[in-house]
């Protein structure tokens, strides 16, 4: 308790006597350090956990149940559909179809030799749209036109890079693969097992996922198109109310219906190579990190050490007169540690106020998803320790080493 | 407090070959006494002064403390002894330069676990015996060569030690300030009856001690 309290007064003078412009400087290098421990990996790990929550909130939802191999459908659909709508863990599902077909435009007009086919193969989605207005917020991925309703008949909306007036060149597919001249109001050809039906473009989606690349009708016209008698979808993406655990969810439907269908979390739909990057990423940043660590870490030593070699003489006349070492390692330790722990508050406050709702506001554009810096208090509390332990040795082994040499050395300068 | 040597023997390597500083040195100084140590420069007088105060353990020999053996003790037990029954004035004034004169003063008491308001007290009474009661709040670089001095001695003096070591406190302080640090030492040891041990090796100042031994070659003539 004296060791601390003697500490620290002796610290506080140090500190306090220190010049405002080292105290900022070396503030200052301990907050750029932990802002670019928590901005490199908050990128880092953000592409992948973007790409992996744009997936859940945008096309899978929490648990996808999806046809098995080489089956068209999940079988006995229904059964399962009533299962659904009587657990109350479920928030909604949405049942989709999936329907192989040729999309044509420009079918009306004669071509000239050197003009392109204006063909290509997709898979067209029939979707109920309530239910896919609930579990994915479809409609908020439309940028022309409108999302379908129910009832609408040989309406069809495409995602936009399957257009060759809405594709970005090179993003998706080459200019040859594109529906060539197709804007919102404008007809196409779709061809389902050989019989071909007109269909009118209400809008245009987006998302930067799979939204950019299908096509969607409603499932009454996919049901149609398939001549379907049964109910039975493609696939289910199912929604949970918050707090379900989506593992044991995804596990309880499994034993019911892994006879008849592929049950998985959106982490698993995925592949699991969202996870995986973003473990890598996580490691990456780490190691990333650490050198930050180290570097301040060295900064402070040097800092801490310069100060203690230049008052070797007044250590010494200190341990002279009865002072502890205890007492002047600890002055040293906590000199450290202020500086490390300012640096941490500042880093964070710049962190909370500026940077994170900055990227709120402007995600990074890249082409696969809109990337949010990904912040996890578990692990910012980790690098606090990091930082923490790291002054900690930087203030102690200096004072340590001055220490070691005996009183009259440090005195006399030997 | 009572302090006798026993044939103390000090040696440094010097240039790779081992030199005897102190030659068998048998010294006994009586409680309440002021002891000068004289000499010429490379006499020996500060290695002596350094065995005697615990600052440094001899190659040989004994120094007794009240009939203890100072050897037997530990490290930390001869910090804690000088801390408690020592005090120190060195040559340059050494105070840290990050605490005010108060607070140089008043670290030692708290080193001791004395209350930080009663060490402050303490520590002022100190300052005032020195007649710088009103600098208390100076930093060093705000006070004097001869005001820092005193300030040493009141830390020196603040824990009421039984001791006192000065190492030529005089050697960095005009004529005037000299006098005054002096007649202030010899006031607290007659004040205190502390026991004190001072180098000087100014022939004018040899005169204020009870005693005076002269160092030669590591040896008292």
């Amino acid at each position: 308790m004296k060791t601390l309290s003697v500490g620290s007064l002796l610290a506080c003078k140090a500190i306090k006597r220190t010049s405002l412009i080292s105290k900022i400087f070396i503030i200052m290098i301990m907050a750029m350090t932990f802002l670019n421990l928590l901005v490199v990996r908050g990128v880092l790990v953000g592409i992948p956990d973007s790409s992996l929550k744009n997936v859940r909130a945008d096309e899978v939802g929490d648990v996808l149940v999806s046809r098995l191999e080489g089956k068209n459908e999940i079988e006995q659909s229904y059964q399962l559909f009533t299962n659904l709508d009587q657990d109350n863990q479920v928030a909604a599902y949405s049942p989709r179809y999936r329907v192989s077909s040729i999309l044509e435009s420009d079918y009306g007009r004669t071509k000239k030799q050197t003009e392109n086919s204006s063909r290509r193969s997709v898979i067209l989605f029939g979707l109920n749209p309530e239910a896919e207005k609930i579990v994915t917020g479809f409609d908020r991925f439309i940028i022309d036109g409108r999302f379908l309703q129910k009832g609408d008949s040989n309406k069809i909306v495409l995602g936009k890079g399957l257009l060759s007036n809405y594709a970005t060149p090179g993003e998706n597919f080459t200019d040859e693969e594109l529906l060539q001249n197709v804007n919102v109001q404008d007809k196409i050809l779709v061809t389902v097992n050989g019989q071909s039906t007109e269909y009118e473009v209400i809008g245009i989606s987006s998302n930067k996922g799979q939204a950019d690349n299908r096509a969607y009708i409603t499932d009454t016209q996919a049901r149609l198109l398939l001549s379907k008698t049964n109910p039975d979808t493609a696939e289910i993406a199912i929604r949970l109310q918050s707090g379900v655990d989506i593992d044991v969810f995804a596990d309880n439907l499994r034993s019911q219906y892994g006879d008849k269908a592929k049950v998985e979390t959106y982490i698993q739909a995925t592949g699991q190579f969202l996870d995986d990057i973003k473990t890598i990423f996580d490691y990456l940043s780490g190691f990333i990190g650490i050198i930050g660590v180290f570097i301040a870490s060295i900064t402070i030593f040097i800092v801490i050490f310069i100060n203690a070699m230049s008052r070797k003489k007044e250590i010494g006349i200190m341990r002279a007169i009865g002072v502890q070492p205890g007492i002047i390692m600890t002055s040293y330790i906590i000199q450290s540690m202020f500086y490390a722990v300012s640096g941490i508050a500042v880093a964070l406050v710049i962190f909370g106020y500026i940077i994170e709702p900055y990227f709120v506001q402007n995600p990074i554009d890249f082409p696969f998803t809109d990337v949010y810096l990904a912040v996890d208090s578990k692990i910012t509390l980790i690098y606090v320790f990091i930082l923490v332990s790291a002054a900690f040795l930087a203030g102690f082994i200096p004072s340590r080493i001055v220490l070691k040499q005996k009183i009259l050395a440090l005195i006399l300068g030997r | 407090m009572n302090l006798q040597t026993n044939k103390i023997i000090k040696s440094y390597v010097i240039g790779g070959k081992p030199t005897q500083i102190l030659k068998g040195i048998d010294l006994s100084v009586q409680s309440g006494e002021f002891v000068v140590l004289s000499g010429k420069s490379g006499a020996g007088k500060s290695t002596l002064l350094y065995q005697l105060s615990l600052l440094s353990r001899p190659t040989s020999g004994q120094v007794l403390v009240n009939g203890i053996d100072m050897a037997t003790l530990s490290d930390a037990k001869r910090s804690d002894f000088r801390l408690r029954k020592f005090g120190f004035v060195f040559q340059e004034f050494a105070l840290s330069r990050d605490l005010s004169a108060l607070e140089n003063v008043s670290l030692p008491l708290m080193c001791q676990g004395v209350s930080f308001k009663n060490s402050r007290q303490r520590a002022q009474s100190a300052l005032e015996a020195v007649e710088l009661g009103h600098r208390s709040d100076n930093y060093p670089e705000q006070l004097s060569g001869g005001e820092q001095q005193r300030v040493a001695i009141a830390r020196a003096i603040v824990t009421e030690p039984e001791l006192l070591f000065a190492d030529e406190p005089t050697a960095s302080l005009d004529t005037k300030n000299s006098e005054n640090v002096l007649q202030i030492i010899k006031q607290l040891q007659k004040k205190l009856g502390i026991t004190v041990i001072m180098i000087t090796h100014e022939e004018q100042y040899k005169t204020i001690g009870d005693r005076v031994i002269e160092l030669e070659d590591g040896k008292l003539i």
